[in-house]
């Protein structure tokens, strides 16, 4: 019934814009109809937590940012539904801007469509850790945050990190050392910099045991097999067939996946002729093909 | 501005090391493929290797090596060529 009514009432609408306009909003004028079916992209938060808050369970939606997103409210926004939809739990969203960023869109976000008429109010938190200083962040005394020091306002520089490094060593917190190591690399670049950074997590023992590490050596890795594998197909090419060189570069470029460059080695390998070489490589179908 | 973390030390150390790793696993398909009895030897020649140029080439000479015999003695020869061995 629901469903019928539905669409006929949507049919109404098709047939007299104009006068639900005015019902709407008297005085406005139609222009167009626009497409109103939406396909819905994926939408995937940095976090979401439940927390209990004044006997209230509550969730978090935290988004860690280091560039400007002109529509960081609406995206907020449209994370903050998606997490009331999915769990029927009062949502706070949160982002922290791990660095400067000029003309931020500051909280609230309100649609204001003419003067006076807010139709949308939506409140958000927004941490700018950049202008935060070190004494406000050891204020909190809270470890997890410990290794954020070098990205506040004073905390680039290596008596914060010496300071960091200390405690999390009493703390035995090697994940966050890890990340503090991790963190480290990003925000000390000169090589006098980066030199200190690897003499202090030098001595430290067992960070290549934390996920964090772990993670990293995984991504590393994978994308050098991936180059490595890659170079030395079309070095091969290049070497028996010159002509094909430019076509190799081309299909293995895309290539992403070890296991598909495994199996072009073992065809390249044996390959007689320009002309097997040149139909296998042409055989090869790019991810997005 | 705070740094890639592809741009780091640490991640460009780890995507030299997946190179070679990607470069010899390519070089020991192609043996396997060619001349599968060799396949432990070139393992154990390669298993400290870290010249990128070196593993093209020794690739490239297996991929054309007509004889397992000829494929063998590229292979002894990375003893000779190579201080990491």
């Amino acid at each position: 019934m629901t469903a019928t009514w539905d669409l006929y009432a949507k049919d109404l609408l098709r047939e007299r814009p104009q006068d639900f306009v005015e019902l709407i909003l008297p005085g406005a004028r139609y222009i167009a109809r626009r497409e109103s079916q939406f396909q819905m992209r994926e939408i995937r938060l940095d976090r979401l937590i439940e927390v209990e808050y004044c006997g209230q369970r509550i969730l978090i939606n935290l988004e860690i940012q280091v560039a400007k997103d002109p529509r960081m409210g609406m995206r907020l926004l449209r994370y903050s539904l998606a997490a009331l939809e999915e769990y029927d739990l009062p949502v706070l969203s949160c982002v922290i801007y791990l660095q400067h960023v000029a003309e931020l869109s500051e909280p609230p976000l309100c649609w204001e469509i003419f003067e006076g008429r807010c139709v949308l109010w939506f409140d958000f938190v927004c941490i700018r850790l950049a202008e935060m200083t070190t004494a406000e962040l050891r204020q909190m005394n809270l470890l997890g945050l410990l290794p954020l020091f070098i990205l506040s306002k004073d905390g680039k520089n290596f008596k914060v990190l010496d300071e960091i490094v200390t405690r999390l060593r009493e703390g035995n917190e090697k994940e966050l050392l890890a990340l503090t190591r991790l963190f480290a690399e990003l925000v000390f670049v000169s090589d006098i910099e980066r030199t200190q950074v690897v003499r202090r997590f030098a001595m430290l023992q067992n960070i290549e045991d934390t996920p964090t590490y772990k993670r990293l050596v995984q991504q590393g890795r994978i994308e050098g097999q991936v180059e490595g594998a890659r170079q030395i197909l079309v070095h091969l090419v290049q070497a028996r067939f010159p002509s094909l060189r430019t076509l190799a570069e081309k299909q293995f470029a895309t290539i992403t996946d070890l296991q598909v460059l495994h199996q072009a080695a073992s065809q390249i390998g044996s390959a007689r002729t320009a002309r097997d070489t040149r139909q296998y490589l042409q055989s090869l179908q790019s991810p997005s093909a | 501005m705070l740094q890639n973390i592809e741009d780091t030390p640490t991640y460009k150390r780890l995507v030299q090391q997946g190179r070679i790793e990607g470069a010899r696993e390519v070089l020991i398909l192609l043996v396997q493929r060619r001349f599968p009895s060799l396949v432990t030897l070139a393992r154990a020649k390669t298993a400290n290797m870290t010249d990128l140029e070196k593993l093209q080439e020794i690739s490239l000479e297996i991929s054309t090596a007509r004889l397992a015999r000829d494929a063998r003695k590229y292979l002894a020869k990375l003893v000779l060529e190579d201080p990491q061995q």
